[in-house]
């Protein structure tokens, strides 16, 4: 609570819970401001015929027609409400194995820890981005090929900073204490060390929504994401590349295209950095951020 | 500190301005180099392995063969069609001066031009070795070595002769193996010959060898004084078609056997055979290697990124007009539109779609539509029956509603159905931009002669007939259960893709209960999916190797084409093998014109009775140019843009 | 601290193990039929074939561990197999594309550097001075800002708007000069690099006025990091006690920084090297496709939209190998200056 507090009386933690409280609007009600055509599908954007040239903004297209028609506003819409699963879903499964793999290795110990750290330090061999990239390619193009793909390479930098924790709180004299009483040892770590432990991890975990976002939409940039048509930024923002360079006379000409989807992401990361900033500034101000794209 | 900074802000502007001042200088830029910005990247350099566009590209100018397509003119200045021809009677001599074909059409005589040096000639140095070196900077004519870099009927034969033994997996020398031979591959030739089940050339004796050699490669192409005869095994009208294409470039026969390829020796070429598997282009010895007669010399070939041609100079036309040409492979779209915009590019591919952003560019000229018809084919194939194991495609078990019943287009009914749905003129007005036209069966439209101008013949979109047609399809229960298709496409290919939606829109129109799903997979993926029979829907292209309707009759409609030979079980031996292969043969068996021409037009009339694919409507070619390039030629069958005739001026 | 780097060499082999056992699975992933397409480059190879023969005769229904110790025989042959993507054998493929990568990123690596640590530090030792509140602000849009948005933007801007740069690698006068008259020695295939050893200032500056908007944009996201890095040590290191004693020992501000505060304050930053590479090698990927540039990251991306295996694994182990060695490196540096590190 008085982290709440603190975070809405930092003017640029201010400006990110805003940004955040709107996304997360936008995502909530898009199927009321962007009805799907295909209810059981609503991810999948409609398009307005099959020609290839952008169409500017226009009644019922508030955001103009991206090359090959689909809609900019119902993909900017419905690209939130994806971002936002996406980030959640990534960064949650990451922080779970994560949390987990590094309060077992910490505590137990030993071989144990040895083992565990052994396969962290082989995943953090890979630069994030392209074996992602290599995995969503081999996995095929669907949402959950993305996130298992982010997941995969991703989790290391939670497992390392619980191990961290971990190590640091198993020496105090209260788990020490509990240890002599013969409290069982899942007890210990559930009650007294987690709790204690999860904050930085939760810092951490803050600061790369916004960096898993990019690097989704990345993936989609590149060609190994998302069918075409789905409702993804960085999809869209590949859409404008082919016509970035405008026509003759009026280098403009299509500058809808890339705006909308690529200031949605720019804002959305923006919120969580800010966000993410400030928290780290009020719980641990010697916590550092891990690389994005 | 202030003092400082603006000085250094000062020296940034400047050097700004000065940048921008250099990349906006006007003029003809680069006047003696022609510059092409395009995309794909060439293979190899070997004639015989090569069987790629843009390998095309190189080998098209650097080397030559004995006959040669007539070319119209299309650059800046305007279009003029009259010289361009895809009739066989119109083909020019190159390397070769004259030529007779038998009455029978069994037997072809080629006189060979004299006085032909390669790029390359052999010298011989005082030691008493040969040693290549480039003939525009040799002075001494003497000093060749006879035959070394000098074009003689043995190149012809040796050429020839190299590349049906080669005969890569997956190469182009089908085309000269089965006129040559009867063949369709050389190990389908040694199996028969020899009656032993092989599967690895290489492990022939010399005897086999020599005896493979000596009874049907060698008595194929024969010299004869200054001509060589080459003797068919079976009428192929489309022969000296065939000859054209790259497959059958010439090569210097000595320095072929120096760079390490075959000796023509009749006991020795099996080592020689399918480099690499077919896999590995660099297996042969002309891998990127190349000595011509062509009006080009390949001065570097960067893989993938840029090929440098400098001109031959002692040419035997005379030298071409320019003196370099630069094809630089840019994948990205916007990079070749800059490139075309401040002039650094010459001649650009611009993918259909992005034409409306080089229209009214200054300084850039857009031919579009240019009225010569395409040699290449699109179309959606129906498979009947698919797969069932292991097939995610088609739902699971029998048939619930989801999925597919696996021979659901073993049905004419439903084939027609889906022809009636497709939206032929949104597929013109939108995809095409209204520059095409429909076409029915699978021969083109280029060949008037085999071609039936009749509307009729053409499908239409009609909803209403399709739905008529699905309602009493399998006694009307497929309209009441209903299905679940999905079409797969190869990524990137957004005109296959908008095919399926428009397919997918219509159909879905039609009944809730149809539901369509549309996935892009990688192209190896779809590689695997159309050979193992899973996909009930499959699209895909053909570019004619060599101008005959018989290279689109094979593929589409013969039981053992490319294509048709991947549409399942039921179509195959219930449609292709009795009504098409015999039609297709007949067609081959004799040179007569008009009566190949009815054979043909016949084929394009039971390719709509029986509604064996949806062929999708063709465009018109176009072209886009900086406006000082001239002397472009155009003809449909060139697999690339040919140089020698080309330069940059304003006349 | 020999104990500590035996330890840490001991384990290297067991990590670069582990490396090519996840490389190996992420191509296990596929089912036999699309290993098959993978090897084979046409349909026709596959015409009259059963499939599943030929399945049997590369092996590739056999359990993974063998198909792995096949593929493992190979690699450590040298033989990393025939790239579709490149057109290349994979080996020749990394000896064309490395080039212009090592270009981009020594390029890149002054304004990170410049931009990045200078930057960092200036804004530490100035604390919420102008300088400060723009490093900040900077930093956050940096690190928000994707790259291939900032790429993209870049494009439109210089190459669209207002022509600054021009696209591609070299100029085609340029080009012709220096691969085909001969009269230029290209010694190491960095085109900058060959034209300062050849002496040759006007191909030195063609090259330049094309490299600059892909240098900058890849330099941008590291920039990002190391300016957040550093500041946030710099600040750390300025509050220790031994500053302020010497501050108290009446030095001049500008010497306790430059011979106290900064080498300390370096000494974090360091430890991310090798998560700037992995930073740097993602960021090759986005840039070279952008701006189309012939190097590895765009080769990657290319091997992984068209299913390119040979080419993909080798990346993969390339990248991987790299990393590796870098922390390695920067491990053992790191035991060698601070002795705390050599208790853990």
């Amino acid at each position: 609570m008085k982290t709440a507090i603190k975070l809405l009386k930092n003017p640029l933690g201010l400006t990110g819970v805003v940004l955040l409280v709107f996304f997360g609007v936008v995502a909530l009600v898009a199927p009321y401001i962007a009805p799907p055509k295909w209810p059981d599908e609503p991810f999948r954007m409609p398009r307005y015929g099959y020609w290839s040239e952008p169409r500017p903004p226009q009644p019922g297209h508030p955001f103009g027609l991206s090359a090959g028609q689909y809609d900019i506003f119902y993909g900017c819409v419905w690209g939130t409400r994806l971002a936002w699963i996406v980030s959640l879903l990534v960064v949650g499964l990451s922080t779970a194995i994560g949390v987990t793999l590094g309060m077992i290795g910490a505590f137990y110990g030993g071989i144990v820890d040895e083992v565990i750290m052994r396969i962290t330090d082989v995943f953090y061999a890979f630069p994030f981005l392209s074996a992602a990239m290599a995995l969503a390619a081999i996995l095929g193009h669907t949402v959950k090929s993305g996130v298992i793909a982010l997941v995969t390479f991703g989790w290391m930098v939670y497992a390392r900073l619980m191990r961290g924790e971990v190590l640091r709180l198993k020496e105090m004299d209260y788990v020490q204490a509990a240890r002599a009483v013969g409290v069982p040892i899942y007890r210990i770590l559930i009650s007294h060390i987690l709790p204690n432990a999860i904050w930085p991890v939760f810092v951490t975990a803050t600061m790369n929504m916004g960096s898993i976002v990019i690097t989704f939409a990345a993936l989609s940039f590149l060609g190994v994401g998302l069918p075409q048509d789905y409702a993804d930024w960085g999809q869209m923002i590949s859409f404008s590349r082919d016509w970035i360079i405008g026509l003759h006379g009026n280098p403009l000409a299509y500058w809808y295209t890339f705006v909308f989807p690529g200031g949605a992401i720019t804002l959305f990361c923006l919120a969580w950095n800010l966000v993410g900033d400030a928290l780290r500034d009020i719980l641990d101000p010697r916590l550092r951020g891990r690389i994005a794209i | 500190m202030h003092k400082t900074m603006w000085r250094k802000v000062g020296w940034l502007l400047t050097a700004v301005a000065l940048l921008g001042w250099v990349a906006w200088a006007q003029e003809i830029k680069n006047p003696d180099t022609i510059v092409e910005a395009t995309i794909g990247s060439a293979e190899t350099c070997d004639p015989a392995y090569a069987y790629d566009t843009a390998s095309g590209e190189i080998l098209f100018n650097t080397y030559e063969t004995l006959v040669f397509w007539p070319y119209g003119i299309a650059d800046a200045k305007g279009i003029d069609l009259t010289g361009m021809s895809l009739d066989p009677a119109d083909l020019q001599p190159q390397l070769a001066t004259e030529w007779t074909v038998s009455e029978d059409g069994l037997t072809y005589t080629f006189t060979i031009r004299e006085g032909v040096r390669f790029h390359y000639v052999g010298v011989k140095k005082e030691d008493g070795t040969i040693e290549w070196v480039d003939y525009d900077s040799l002075e001494d004519e003497s000093a060749i070595v006879p035959g070394y870099g000098e074009l003689t009927p043995e190149d012809v034969e040796y050429s020839i002769e190299r590349a049906m033994l080669q005969d890569r997996t997956g190469g182009p020398i089908w085309m000269l193996l089965e006129p040559l031979t009867g063949y369709s591959s050389l190990l389908d030739l040694v199996k028969a010959a020899l009656g032993k089940d092989v599967e690895d050339l290489t492990t022939l004796t010399p005897e086999e060898q020599a005896e493979i050699y000596n009874k049907y490669i060698d008595p194929a192409v024969e010299v004869e004084g200054n001509t060589v005869v080459f003797h068919l095994a079976q009428s192929y009208p489309p022969f000296i078609t065939i000859l054209a294409g790259s497959w059958a470039s010439v090569l210097d026969k000595e320095w072929t056997i120096a760079q390490g390829d075959w000796d023509g020796k009749p006991d020795t070429w099996a080592k020689w055979w399918n480099p690499g598997g077919g896999e590995v282009p660099e297996k042969s010895p002309l891998f990127n290697k190349v000595n011509g007669t062509g009006p080009f010399k390949l001065k570097r070939w960067d893989i993938g990124v840029e090929i440098d041609f400098d001109r031959f100079e002692k040419y035997w036309r005379g030298p071409a007009k320019v003196k370099h040409v630069v094809v630089k492979k840019l994948d990205e779209w916007s990079d070749r539109l800059l490139l075309l915009k401040n002039g650094d590019a010459d001649i650009v591919y611009v993918p259909a779609q992005y034409l409306p952003q080089v229209e009214g560019l200054p300084g850039v000229v857009v031919h579009d539509p240019i009225d010569v018809p395409q040699v290449l084919l699109r179309a959606m194939f129906f498979v009947a029956p698919v797969k069932v194991e292991g097939n995610e495609f088609i739902g699971e078990g029998p048939w619930d509603g989801y999925g597919i019943p696996p021979d659901l287009f073993a049905d004419v009914n439903v084939r027609k159905a889906f022809c009636l749905a497709f939206d032929y003129d949104a597929f013109i007005e939108q995809v095409l931009l209204g520059k095409g036209y429909k076409i029915h069966g699978p021969i083109p439209k280029a060949f008037s002669w085999a071609y039936e101008e009749d509307p009729a013949l053409d499908w239409d979109y009609d909803p209403e007939a399709a739905a008529e047609l699905l309602k009493k399809a399998r006694n009307g229960e497929l309209w009441e259960k209903g299905f679940n298709l999905t079409i797969l496409y190869n990524e990137g290919n957004d005109v296959r893709r908008i095919a399926a939606e428009i397919l997918k829109a219509n159909l879905e129109a039609m009944n809730p209960k149809f539901r369509v799903n549309i996935q892009a997979v990688p192209w190896k993926t779809y590689l695997s999916y159309l050979v193992t029979g899973k996909m009930p829907l499959f699209i895909i292209g053909w570019i004619a190797d060599y101008p005959d309707p018989n290279n689109f009759a094979v593929p589409f409609v013969a039981s053992y084409g490319t294509f048709a030979g991947f549409q399942g079980e039921y179509m195959i031996e219930n449609i292709f093998k009795p009504y098409f292969d015999p039609i297709v043969a007949a067609a081959m068996a004799t040179t007569d014109k008009e009566i190949r021409g009815n054979l043909y037009k016949l084929i394009a009339r039971l390719a709509k009775d029986w509604a064996v694919d949806i062929w999708l409507p063709q465009r018109y070619p176009y072209r886009v140019m900086r406006d000082w390039v001239r002397g472009w030629p155009i003809n449909p069958i060139y697999p690339s843009p040919y140089f020698y005739p080309m330069y940059k001026a304003y006349d | 601290m020999l104990a500590y780097i035996i330890r840490r060499l001991m384990i290297l082999p067991l990590v670069l193990f582990g490396l090519l056992v996840v490389v190996f699975q992420m191509y296990n992933l596929l089912d036999p039929y699309q290993k098959l397409a993978v090897f084979v480059p046409d349909v026709s190879r596959l015409k009259n074939v059963d499939p599943d023969v030929l399945i049997k005769e590369y092996g590739l229904d056999k359990p993974w561990w063998y198909q792995f110790a096949k593929w493992f025989r190979n690699v450590l042959r040298g033989d990393l197999g025939w790239s579709q993507t490149a057109h290349r054998s994979v080996a020749d493929a990394f000896k064309r594309f490395l080039p212009q990568t090592v270009e981009l990123t020594l390029w890149a690596s002054i304004p990170i550097i410049l931009g990045g640590i200078w930057l960092g530090q200036l804004s530490a030792v100035k604390q919420n001075s102008m300088v400060d509140q723009f490093a900040r602000v900077f930093a956050v849009t940096g690190w928000s800002l994707p790259m291939f948005v900032a790429g993209i933007l870049g494009l439109f801007l210089f190459y669209g708007l207002l022509h600054w740069f021009p696209p591609g690698r070299l100029s085609t006068d340029v080009g012709l000069y220096v691969f085909t008259s001969g009269k230029f020695r290209v010694y190491t295939g960095i085109i900058t690099l060959d034209a300062i050893l050849n002496w040759n200032w006007w191909v030195f500056a063609d090259a330049m006025r094309h490299l600059i908007l892909p240098v900058m944009t890849l330099a941008y996201v590291s920039w990002a990091l190391l300016l957040r890095v550093t500041r946030s040590s710099m600040l750390e290191t300025l509050r220790q006690e031994y500053i302020m004693t010497a501050r108290a020992k009446g030095l001049p501000e500008r010497v306790v920084i430059k011979r106290h505060a900064r080498k300390n304050a370096l000494i974090p930053v360091a430890t991310i090297a090798g998560l700037t590479i992995a930073g740097l090698m993602g960021g090759l990927v986005i840039t070279e496709t952008i701006f189309n540039l012939p190097g590895i990251g765009r080769w990657a991306a290319n091997a992984a939209r068209q299913f390119d295996m040979p080419a993909l694994l080798a990346y993969l182990l390339f990248s991987g190998v790299l990393i590796v060695v870098a922390n390695l490196i920067v491990d053992i540096l790191y035991a060698i200056i601070d002795p705390r590190v050599r208790l853990e």
